[in-house]
């Protein structure tokens, strides 16, 4: 092995290997940035329908050691997802990066499985998205929303939000099928909304989005606009800004 | 019901530059003229075409008649059309079939399927674009063919200046302005907030492939939101809405 750049070892790797599998939904590869801070991720995916950014704060790793301010690992998260799905509940998970590769080793009840995944080549774009100022915010828990979306996926495979004073409406619609979720402002559902906000949305890329979500769910949008998600996740805080659709 | 085109070319641009975007659609034939507004099965674009009663040489529609079909279908019967021909639409008695006729030297009768397409009108997108530019289409048309060497995508920015049109990937650059006062090709810009968004560059090839060079094809945007572009084909409008990617 050539110099070790990095050595990390997530506190909850199930977490770890949840938000994998989120990011894997969109991006086939990324780079992670590990500073002093912790660790980062933002890309567009290749259709540009979505914004991922990620981050895990230093705290979420049990060992967190950097030879460099800030090492960069570039890598087919199509692949690494695959490697994590190899992770038992039971098992420890320590990754070690060289310039060249990275070193996946998986831990427990006396197995050890070590995988070694090369660094890709990869150019980075800055991206930074701009919202809109006027936007409808919504709070609630992950799973209200996950309900909605399946009850929608049964008539139609776009979705749209609607929020109105204390209501969100999650409202799908093909031909004469109709799917409606009413979801009203109570004590684990904020609204925020200066003027009503209709937006319609992809189901497949919002249950993507979800997919590791089980706390509550921030959603901000405004009429016809991009749709910003964004969810903790045991210390990880996830961001995801989603392109409208046509009505 | 029945109704006469003269001029079998032009009615088959219009209804190719339908079929670029939606496979079916309701045809409504009623006191306005021919309409159609549908989007296409993954809701990125739609399009409303009109064409006005007054461009039929006959036009007998006692009641509107809506009318399901499969776009290919009239295009099939439409592939050999020729300018001098006229084009006759009608329907079976039981309104269970569409009949197409071209008569010039020849008579020609397609019979064509009627599709149980259900579902409610669709509405206009309510947007408030913010910047609109008029511009002639063979430069649009050369611009998409242009960027589209260098990205599956296009970023429209309308300034009180200028109207750009910028693709930029791993191969370069390409950059197309066209300013106020200074390029011809620029036929209007009217600007009351300055409006930037990203596009996919196929649906928009397949919007303007039907158009005349010499028309006037008229862009509007408002910042991240859905784009609208028009322009007409004879007496023929069109009037094509695009979800936007993020940038």
């Amino acid at each position: 092995m050539s110099m070790e750049l990095l050595r990390v070892s997530p506190r909850n790797p199930r977490a770890w290997k949840s938000t994998v599998e989120t990011l894997a939904s969109f991006l086939t590869e990324a780079v992670f940035h590990f500073t002093e801070k912790g660790v980062w991720l933002q890309a567009l995916d290749p259709s540009m329908v979505v914004f991922v950014s990620f981050e895990a704060p230093r705290s979420f790793f049990t060992e967190y050691t950097l030879n460099h301010p800030e090492v960069k690992v570039p890598i087919s998260l199509t692949d690494y997802q695959r490697i994590l799905s190899r992770l038992s509940s039971s098992d420890s998970l320590t990754m070690t990066f060289s310039s060249t590769n990275l070193y996946i080793v998986m831990e427990g009840s006396g197995i050890r499985k070590e995988f070694v995944l090369p660094a890709l080549d990869i150019r980075e774009s800055s991206t930074t998205v701009t919202m809109p100022e006027s936007l409808s915010s919504v709070t609630l828990p992950a799973n209200f929303l996950k309900e909605a979306l399946r009850n929608a996926s049964i008539v139609a495979r776009h979705v749209t939000l609607r929020t109105v004073d204390d209501r969100f409406v999650v409202e799908a619609r093909e031909g004469s099928n109709v799917s409606k979720t009413v979801i009203k402002v109570s004590p684990s559902v904020s609204i925020a909304s200066d003027k009503e906000s209709i937006s319609t949305y992809s189901i497949e890329y919002l249950q993507n989005i979800l997919r590791g979500a089980e706390g509550n769910v921030t959603l901000e949008y405004a009429s016809d606009s991009p749709l910003r998600i964004s969810y903790t996740n045991e210390g990880i805080r996830l961001v995801f800004v989603l392109a409208p659709l046509i009505l | 019901m029945k109704v006469v085109f003269e001029g079998a070319d032009v009615f088959k641009k219009s209804i190719k530059a339908i079929g670029n975007i939606v496979d079916e659609g309701v045809f409504v034939f009623d006191e306005e003229g021919m309409k159609l507004r549908s989007t296409d099965p993954s809701k990125i674009a739609m399009v409303d075409f009109l064409l006005p009663k007054h461009a039929f040489r006959e036009y007998d529609v006692p009641e509107t008649v809506k009318i399901g079909l499969n776009i290919d279908d009239i295009l099939n019967a439409l592939k050999r059309a020729k300018s001098s021909e006229e084009v006759h639409l009608s329907l079976t008695e039981d309104g269970s079939r569409f009949i197409v006729e071209l008569i010039g030297k020849a008579k020609r009768r397609f019979v064509l399927p009627v599709l149980d397409i259900s579902g409610a009108e669709l509405p206009t997108p309510k947007l408030a674009f913010t910047a609109t530019a008029k511009v002639i289409a063979e430069v649009l048309q050369n611009a998409f063919k242009d960027a589209d060497a260098f990205s599956s995508h296009v970023t429209f920015d309308i300034t009180p200046e200028a109207f750009t049109i910028k693709a930029s990937g791993t191969k370069g650059e390409y950059v197309l302005e066209l300013k106020k006062d200074v390029h011809d090709a620029l036929l209007d810009l009217t600007v009351s907030e300055p409006a930037r968004a990203s596009y996919p560059l196929d649906y928009l090839q397949d919007m303007v492939s039907e158009v005349s060079k010499a028309a006037a094809v008229t862009i509007s945007l408002k910042t991240d939101a859905p784009l609208k572009l028009g322009y007409n084909i004879g007496d023929a409008s069109f009037v094509y809405y695009l979800a936007p990617r993020i940038e």
